[in-house]
């Protein structure tokens, strides 16, 4: 072996592995090269490199990067909903359930709040005028309803940081509470913290307290919440555009709000804020109230709108008060109809402003019209249909009989071998009643029907005599007063009609009570006649106390024939002697008294017994008879 | 600097220790011996001059307990110092205070505090002695004070507040 492969071997010996050594360098320093040539890295070099260059991203360059990956994060996001909707709901429902929680309660509360509010509304006479403008201008009634719920008055805002309970700002209309701000901002914290963890309520709060007039709402954001005083019905939308204020404050201010730490100048932005949502609704109420208190033009339109109410009212009011006669007219005519046995109601709809009627009538027993039931003006509206057939039912026949006889109200028919009536019914009625069955037409037998007494009275009272009075008593006609005897042929004469006719049953007459006036006169004269002597002086003359009597005899006979014309049995009795002169005297006396207009038929000359001692020589005995007076002559 | 800042104080302490007396003492220089339990807590505000700014300091007087459950944790949340107090003639009141403030300091960390041993106008009465290892390790934080008397009172508060400041 040469020097030289000596030296070789050596050199390798020695030197080998340092020269391997050395390849692999060369070897991965132009792997090196080769990669920073290449302009694009491989993610296999920046995938280690990402996490902690964002960390330290994060650290100095926080919002260049927070801009830089704004768009990119932005577009992944959209391919990842895209791509896997259902993971990225799933990753995203435990933030943003919370807050859908919220916002369905809040909506939910809203709306409960819109709805008791139109329903409070919605008949009230202010109701009505907002349901006019509603119609007049096309904005939803509710709407109007929440507007015209104001004013009300939103009187502090509290900023308060959730950490501390501190107030981080606090707005005010000058009407607010007089306490500390900074006690209530910390009391209403205490209140939340304690309401919060005594109830377990997890991500619960206390988000509303009513005192007296005013509500404070509890408007929670991630660092800062509102606690806001408001006096009155705020409308719904207030709490929401409060809840979007804080929402933007926080993202606006994001520093000052990440900041704070009880030092309330950097807060001056965000009260600012706060300041201009008081004064707007403290602007807002005094709009209201000006509107409310113009006493002109709204007036007139506040009187011209209760005047339109009250006039619609009235209109309503007319048009229910028509339905409500209508349908009693209705109800009324079907129950007549119900009441008629001739009549069979088959159908009977009210509907609307027409009346469908269907049924059976039987003609025999009367007619029917729908005039009879209902009023022209409805009667024409109504569709009538009534078919005719023939009623089998007893009460028909009865009906029939009833319209027949015009039987009165207070009478009964009944039909049992014959038609019978009870009940009470005028004299009238019984007497015509009578009269049918005298002239051998059908009549129900009317026995027993009663008549008043009084009305039975009253009939005999106008058709008896004048002078006489009459009353039925048991059958009996029972007659008192005086009775002349020129009416007395004529009573006789009704008296017979009436019972022969049976206007009045009765089956004697008593005239027991019956006097007359003029028969005393006659009597009192008979009296005075009755049995005297006329005095003869001598021979055929008469001495002048004869002449005397013989002439007042004269006149009292004739009174007595003119006071009793149609007496009857009437004689006056001349007696003589068996002497010749005796019986010239008696006739010479009954030629002076026919002379002097004594009827011949009544003077009689007739002998005397024998037997009276008492009768004198000189003068004529004369006698008057006549029948008993005051016996009446009523043959029935 | 702003010339206003706004701190959260709180007391803390054990049943009847002297909280309530201590902060009507301060803020409105009132004292009933009647015993009134606080429940819940109980908010006042002081202005305190500390230098050039004022601190308002939002005072919960925080009902007292022997260990700071769920309720009293969120009272003490936020809150930038406190007052620890105990009862000097009620020595275990001490230890539970100085348990409090361990869970505390635990929970919160680190936060300025003043130790209050109260009811100095009963010091013959006292169970804590001036030599009580928790007393010898931060004497300058700890004070005898007195509602009754008013001793310390204002005292103990500023000093806090100046800590805050």
């Amino acid at each position: 072996m040469s020097a030289e492969k000596r030296f070789e071997a050596l050199r390798a010996a020695l030197l080998d592995a340092e020269q391997r050594e050395l390849e692999a360098i060369k070897s991965e320093l132009e792997q090196l090269r080769a990669e920073l040539d290449d302009v694009r890295p491989t993610p296999e070099h920046l995938a280690p490199l990402m996490a902690p260059a964002l960390d330290l991203a994060q650290g100095a360059q926080r919002e260049e990067m927070a801009e830089a990956l704004n768009a990119v994060v932005a577009e992944g996001v959209k391919k990842s909903v895209h791509a896997d909707r259902e993971s990225f709901a799933e990753a995203l429902s435990p933030a943003i359930g919370i807050s859908i929680r919220k916002a369905i309660a809040g909506a939910l509360k809203s709306f409960n709040q819109a709805i008791n509010q139109a329903v409070e509304y919605s008949l009230s006479p202010k109701g009505l005028r907002w349901r006019m403008e509603a119609a007049k201008t096309g904005v939803p009634f509710a709407q109007l309803v929440m507007r015209n719920t104001l004013p009300y008055a939103l009187e502090e805002i509290f900023l308060i940081h959730n950490e501390t309970g501190l107030l981080a700002a606090h707005a005010t209309s000058g009407e607010g509470s007089k306490v500390d701000s900074d006690a209530v901002s910390a009391m209403l914290t205490a209140i939340q913290d304690f309401v919060r963890d005594s109830f377990s309520v997890g991500d619960g709060q206390l988000e509303e307290v009513e005192i007296g007039g005013r509500v404070v709402w509890v408007i929670s954001g991630p660092q800062l919440s509102f606690a806001v005083v408001v006096h009155g019905t705020p409308p719904i939308t207030l709490r929401q555009d409060l809840e979007q204020l804080l929402v933007d404050m926080h993202a606006e201010f994001s520093e000052q709000v990440a900041g704070f730490d009880g030092d309330r100048e950097p807060m001056e932005p965000l009260l600012e804020k706060m300041q201009l949502v008081v004064a707007d609704s403290l602007n807002q109420a005094r709009d209201e109230a000006s509107a409310d208190g113009d006493e002109s033009e709204p007036k007139k339109r506040r009187w011209f709108g209760l005047l339109v109410v009250f006039l619609g009212a009235c209109l309503i009011a007319w048009f229910a008060w028509q339905k409500w006669h209508e349908i009693q007219l209705f109800k009324q005519a079907r129950e007549k109809l119900l009441e008629r046995p001739d009549v069979v109601l088959l159908a009977w709809e009210n509907s609307g402003d027409e009346l469908t009627a269907k049924g059976m009538f039987d003609p025999s027993l009367g007619r029917l019209s729908l005039l009879d039931y209902l009023p022209s003006e409805i009667a024409n509206q109504a569709y009538w249909q009534f078919v005719p057939y023939r009623s089998a039912l007893p009460s028909a026949k009865i009906a029939e009989k009833r319209e027949d006889w015009a039987v009165p109200d207070g009478v009964e028919l009944f039909e049992v071998d014959g038609w019978f009536a009870e009940g009470t019914a005028p004299l009238l009625w019984v007497q015509q009643m009578r009269a049918l069955a005298l002239g051998g037409l059908l009549a129900p037998a009317v026995d027993q029907v009663k008549v008043d007494p009084a009305e039975i009275q009253r009939w005999i009272d106008q058709r008896m005599v004048a002078g006489v009075a009459g009353s039925l008593e048991g059958g009996v006609l029972v007659l008192s007063g005086e009775l002349s005897r020129a009416d007395e042929a004529i009573l006789r004469e009704r008296l017979q009609r009436w019972r022969r006719n049976q206007l009045l049953l009765f089956s004697s007459v008593s005239v027991a009570g019956l006097s007359r006036e003029v028969d005393e006169q006659a009597e009192q004269l008979s009296t005075s006649i009755g049995e005297q002597q006329l005095e003869f002086a001598s021979g055929m003359v008469m001495s002048p106390r004869g002449w005397a009597a013989m002439e007042k005899l004269a006149d009292d006979l004739n009174e007595w024939f003119r006071l009793m014309p149609n007496a009857k049995n009437a004689a006056l009795v001349l007696y003589y002697q068996e002497n010749g002169l005796s019986k010239r005297r008696a006739e010479k006396v009954k030629e002076l008294l026919q002379q002097r207009g004594v009827p011949e038929s009544v003077l009689q000359v007739a002998a005397r017994e024998q037997d009276d001692n008492a009768i004198e020589m000189s003068v004529v005995t004369l006698k008057f008879t006549h029948s008993p007076l005051g016996a009446f002559d009523i043959r029935l | 600097m702003a010339t206003e800042v706004t701190r959260k104080l709180c007391l803390i302490g054990d049943f009847g220790v002297g909280k309530t007396s201590l902060v009507n003492r301060y803020v409105r220089e009132v004292f009933d011996d009647r015993y009134l339990t606080t429940v819940g807590v109980k908010i006042d505000t002081k202005l305190v001059p500390v230098g050039d700014v004022t601190v308002k300091l939002v005072i919960w007087d925080i009902a007292g307990t022997e260990e700071a459950n769920a309720v009293y944790r969120s009272y003490l949340r936020g809150m930038a110092g406190f007052l620890l107090v105990a009862d000097g003639t009620r020595g275990y009141t001490l230890e539970n205070a100085l348990k409090l403030k361990q869970s505390i300091t635990e929970q919160m960390g680190e936060l300025p505090w003043v130790g209050l041993l109260n009811k100095a106008d009963l010091e013959d009465e006292w169970e804590v002695s001036a030599d009580h290892p928790a007393l010898l390790e931060n004497p300058d934080l700890w004070l005898k004070t007195s509602a009754c008397t008013s001793d310390n009172v204002q005292e103990a508060f500023e000093r806090l507040a100046s800590s805050l400041a």
